[in-house]
């Protein structure tokens, strides 16, 4: 028990002593992990507006003039079991157009209800894009429809983008996980350098390794655990101060379901990731040390 | 204690630092190891301390030889010798306490006979007042007396001193000088390298001379007439 204890005395010993390298060792693991955090929240928030835009998709199927809107719609709803399906004739279709563009409704006046076609809409909450498309293709074979539009294009196109970024985000995360290791690993190579003496003395007396170690990987993990907590609170800042603009300039559109871009599994990977990167690069540097000394 | 049986050490590209040197050192002695600068004096030392292992020939410590001694068990080979070098190797910015109690930290001894120890060693060396301040306050005597009590702090069998008073001038030479001597008469042996002829003069040891890396005389030093015995 007494040398643990010893060993986190002599620890918080060294990076009381040496203020300079402690925070050197600190600044860069929070660089580190913040970035990797701000990818990874990046990531994190348009998976989620994805996934919530998509669980909002109607479907609505267009009739061609003079199809029967009652078969029409028993037949959708066979094809969409558990789904609600909502007949929409044109004149209400119609109203319902005049009524969305408020003001600019009276365009509306004296347009009569055969200029839009009769129209079913289905309601399919929590829907993934795939589903949507495979529905959709399933109730243009319907007789009598002219027209599927499950409305999300633009959520395609958002959907290829945002794989494309999940890519590009998990070579960046690989990346910055590579950078930082070696970053990391440099900086407190250095602390381990600048006290070279130190270690040279304590081998003289006869410390083993594992002795002359056991605070350098203390202090690594204590340095990456309040790294990654500091970044975990600047993300948690930056969603705070951010996010609320975001939502406002999505509009509408905008809701995150659990309302949290930053959740807290992340916060915890930040913080336990600081202190993982802090131990495995102390480790390595005082290993590569210790096997030339 | 120790033995060398024709050991030899070379380093790529120079000459022999040592040449086929056999010696012998009993327990409880107190030997000067001589010679000029480059003579193998503090090769030998290092050795001896398991700081790097001889190209040829055999070393026993304690009976072991040392060529059979793992990387892991050098630690606690060296738990037995205490050491003394010329540039003191104090840790500036620790305290004289500190300093002095790192061997007994490093055998995880509990503090409180840690504290006490320590007292003791330095009120040996006359510098428990000082416990509190930093070896760069001190002076270059202070210090070396400092790096004594370290050296001394865990009981070792064995007291190497790599010139302890290159840096000191001839009162402090004295002190230093003393303190070694007193370990010794505790039973404590004591092998100190020094080119010093003045401390060879003064001190009627076993005198074992190294030149060009070969060991050349091992005999006692003859003391000059009114010089006095430590």
């Amino acid at each position: 028990m007494r040398r643990p204890v010893e060993a986190f005395r002599r620890a918080f010993a060294a990076l009381v002593r040496s203020p300079y390298l402690t925070l050197t060792g600190v600044a860069t693991i929070y660089v580190a992990v913040l970035s990797m955090g701000l990818v990874a929240a990046a990531l994190g928030t348009g998976e989620k507006l994805l996934k919530a835009w998509a669980g909002e998709v109607r479907i609505s199927v267009y009739l061609a003039p003079g199809a029967d809107l009652e078969r029409a719609g028993v037949a959708v709803a066979a094809l969409a079991p558990g789904r609600a399906v909502e007949a929409i004739p044109a004149a209400e279709g119609l109203r319902r157009l005049a009524e969305g563009l408020g003001e600019e409704g009276k365009l509306l006046d004296g347009v009569g209800p055969d200029a839009i076609p009769d129209c079913l809409e289905v309601a399919v909450p929590g829907i993934s894009l795939e589903e949507a498309r495979a529905l959709s293709t399933r109730l243009r074979e319907v007789p009598g429809v002219a027209d599927v539009d499950y409305g999300t294009a633009w959520l395609e196109r958002l959907e290829t983008f945002l794989r494309r970024a999940r890519a590009a985000g998990l070579a960046l995360l690989l990346g910055l996980g590579l950078a930082t290791a070696v970053l990391v690993s440099n900086t407190l190579r250095l602390a381990v350098y600048a006290r070279r003496e130190e270690i040279e003395i304590m081998k003289l007396v006869g410390a083993t390794d594992a002795f002359v170690a056991a605070p350098f990987l203390l202090e690594g993990l204590l340095q990456g655990a309040l790294a990654g907590g500091l970044a975990a609170g600047t993300l948690l800042g930056l969603e705070a101060a951010l996010l609320p603009r975001l939502l406002a300039a999505l509009g509408p559109l905008a809701s995150i379901p659990g309302g949290a871009a930053v959740g807290w599994p992340l916060l915890l990977g930040l913080a336990g990731g600081g202190a993982t990167i802090g131990l495995l690069a102390s480790g390595l540097a005082i290993l590569r040390f210790l096997r030339r000394a | 204690m120790i033995q060398l049986f024709h050991v030899s050490k070379e380093y790529p590209g120079e000459p022999p630092a040592l040449s086929d040197v056999t010696l012998e050192v009993g327990k409880g002695e107190f030997v000067f190891l001589t010679g000029p600068s480059g003579a193998g004096k503090s090769t030998l030392l290092k050795l001896i301390f398991c700081a790097e292992a001889p190209s040829a020939g055999q070393l026993l410590l304690f009976g072991r030889n040392v060529a059979r001694v793992s990387p892991g068990e050098i630690p606690w080979v060296r738990r037995h010798i205490g050491v003394v070098f010329q540039d003191f190797k104090l840790l500036p910015e620790r305290t004289i306490g500190e300093n002095v109690a790192l061997p007994l930290e490093v055998r995880s001894l509990p503090r409180r006979e840690i504290r006490k120890k320590v007292q003791g060693l330095l009120r040996s060396v006359g510098l428990e007042h000082r416990a509190d301040k930093f070896p760069p306050s001190l002076s270059g005597g202070e210090q070396q007396r400092v790096a004594v009590a370290r050296a001394l702090a865990a009981d070792p069998a064995l007291l190497l001193a790599d010139e302890p008073t290159g840096n000191l001038d001839g009162d402090r030479t004295l002190e230093v000088m003393e303190l070694l001597a007193a370990a010794n008469a505790r039973g404590t042996t004591v092998v100190i390298a020094t080119h010093d002829r003045t401390l060879l003069a003064r001190y009627t040891r076993r005198v074992v001379a190294l030149e060009r890396g070969r060991l050349v005389s091992d005999g006692d030093s003859i003391r000059q007439p009114g010089e006095r015995a430590p």
